[in-house]
């Protein structure tokens, strides 16, 4: 049973990485190939500035997630590192709870917001939904990591 | 009364451990609900898209990649070579071709993380072979890396100009004089200290015939001159820049030196990913406090405060000074600037300090957190690099942090010679 959803973790954080890392290529590709367009055609590009900064968006918020659940996110640990055990745990808890309720509002009030925009993008021939619609997505993602983590501290096991 | 809870839950959130992102939006989400109730809560996801949605910031992505694939592909052990054949015949040669590779290695990344995690498994072996003391390897890379951030490209750099609307240009212009004074004033300090305890007196050789380790050496060297001309000559904005840093690294990688393959190199895209994140999610987070903490007018009462008191210039920058360096030392360098550069910058430029010069300012000081204790990034990444132990390091470290103090001092009261270079490019 918890080997099972520890690999559901592992799938998630994999599928994001590769997805997040194929992103950070085609943003530098696209990217170059915008300055080739303008300097060697003479003929510059107008979409794709905004298709990159979206994809920046995906690979800033996803791999906040993936940032999360290797628990990469830079904190001040000085003093929790000087508690026992059971304090340090509860330290834990408390914090990991914190970042849930955070991620709860990018959800909640993220689809709100997100099906609130009437506009489209300004470029690309899409509806401006799609491209918020990632804060509330990124935010179930980390919502489900940190309860996933609550979860391990409250049994005890630290994997 | 909601100032007073912001605070508490900040301090205490803070204490706990929390990631200081998420202490950053947390605290913004109490301010906006103390000010407006729950209504205005979507201005959070509002905030966090539009925090990401720059292409300025782009080069923060662009430039981790290219710091990670020059250690990927060998690039930074080129480095170390030519900073071998340029120095490392003067006495304490190791240390000043450290200090010199952390300078070369500057102009092509933009994290003292990526130098530290490069040029350190490298040198400190190296050093310690030859006879320095381990600690006092540790200490001088760390303390060498802190031009990374300095020297343009810099991460923090974007960060900064990014929060305050002003040039990136401009800011990497500035950063070249102070980055080449912290390398001088460091390799003073080596010497006296390599002197004085006897380190590595004979002249050191090296492996490889001369022309080879200058040829690969310049071959190395062309990612900076891309970076450096193109963004200062106006050829390309920071991002595009950083773009081809990236490229120019994959294709001497691939081709010229033939280290990199295509599963190495996907690792190294995989590996930018979570750093990404952790940079973006800062810079998006400080955006939610910076946007409450503007609609509350904090920095404009905090200027007026500064200013009834009769404020002056120099009165105004050593307390700066003096702030930065004290919050460098518990607070992350990326967190520090995103949360005060909105405050203390406004205030900068209506006491008639060049906006530029004060971001400097920031930058600088704030680095020097990375080397101190308690909580100092780079003394941590090399404790983990080097497997030496947190007080030895630090012990060794007070001679280079004097020398960044020194520095810190001259570009914050010679405004001419810190701008010289930007006014000269006519970035100003």
């Amino acid at each position: 049973m918890n080997s099972n959803k520890a690999s559901a973790f592992m799938v998630i954080e994999n599928v994001l990485v590769n997805l997040c890392a194929f992103m950070l290529a085609a943003m530098a590709a696209i990217t170059l190939v915008a300055v080739f367009y303008r300097y060697v055609l003479g003929n510059a590009l107008s979409w794709t500035e905004e298709l990159t900064r979206y994809f920046m968006i995906f690979v800033g918020l996803f791999g906040t997630a993936v940032a999360l659940r290797r628990d990469e996110h830079v904190g001040f640990t000085m003093i929790v590192d000087k508690l026992p055990p059971l304090g340090q745990r509860i330290a834990r808890v408390v914090s990991y709870a914190s970042i849930g309720v955070f991620c709860w509002i990018m959800v909640y009030d993220g689809f709100k917001w997100a099906s609130w925009t009437g506009t489209t993008a300004e470029i690309l021939p899409i509806p401006m939904w799609i491209p918020c619609s990632m804060v509330p997505t990124s935010g179930l993602v980390m919502l489900f990591v940190v309860i996933g983590k609550i979860w391990n501290e409250l049994r005890g096991d630290n994997k | 009364m909601t100032a007073v809870i912001v605070v508490v839950a900040f301090a205490v959130m803070l204490i706990l451990g929390t990631p200081i992102a998420f202490v950053l939006g947390l605290a913004g989400v109490i301010a906006l609900i103390g000010s407006s109730g729950t209504s205005l809560l979507m201005l959070v996801p509002q905030q966090i898209f539009s925090g990401m949605n720059s292409f300025v910031l782009m080069a923060i992505p662009f430039f981790i990649l290219a710091g990670e694939l020059m250690n990927a592909a060998g690039i930074t052990k080129k480095i170390v070579n030519l900073s071998n054949a340029l120095v490392g015949r003067m006495k304490g040669g190791l240390g000043h071709v450290n200090i010199v590779a952390n300078v070369i290695f500057a102009t092509m990344s933009g994290a003292a993380v990526a130098a530290v995690a490069g040029l350190g498994t490298i040198l400190i072996p190296s050093m310690e072979q030859s006879g320095y003391d381990k600690s006092y390897a540790c200490a001088l890379t760390a303390s060498a890396s802190v031009i990374g951030p300095t020297i343009p490209p810099s991460i923090p750099m974007v960060v900064c100009a990014s929060t305050a609307g002003i040039s990136v240009a401009a800011m990497f212009a500035g950063g070249i004089f102070p980055g080449l004074l912290l390398g001088a004033l460091m390799m003073i300090a080596n010497g006296v200290i390599s002197v004085r305890r006897g380190y590595q007196m004979e002249r050191q050789t090296y492996t490889g015939s001369r022309s080879d380790v200058i040829k690969d050496g310049i071959i190395a060297l062309g990612m900076p001159a891309i970076i450096i001309l193109g963004i200062l000559g106006g050829v390309f904005t920071a991002t595009e820049a950083a773009a081809v840093a990236v490229a120019y690294a994959v294709i001497i990688g691939k081709f010229v030196f033939k280290t990199l393959d295509a599963k190495v190199l996907w690792q190294v895209f995989k590996s930018a990913v979570s750093k990404t994140g952790v940079s973006l999610l800062l810079v998006s987070m400080g955006g939610i406090l910076s946007w409450v903490m503007a609609s509350e007018q904090v920095p404009a009462k905090m200027a007026g405060v500064i200013l009834s008191v009769g404020g002056s210039q120099v009165a105004f920058l050593l307390l700066s000074i003096l702030l930065l360096l004290v919050i460098g030392c518990f607070m992350d360098l990326t967190a520090s600037l995103i949360m005060l550069t909105p405050i203390m910058l406004p205030i900068a430029t209506q006491l008639g300090i060049n906006p530029v010069h004060y971001a400097l300012i920031m930058v600088v000081a704030l680095n020097i957190g990375l080397i101190t204790p308690p909580v100092g990034a780079v003394l941590f990444v090399t404790c983990a690099v080097a497997r030496e132990k947190f007080e030895n390091i630090v012990r060794e470290v007070w001679p280079f942090l004097a020398c960044q103090v020194v520095a810190l001092a001259i570009i914050t009261f010679l405004p001419k010679l810190t701008l010289a270079i930007p006014r000269a490019l006519g970035l100003l």
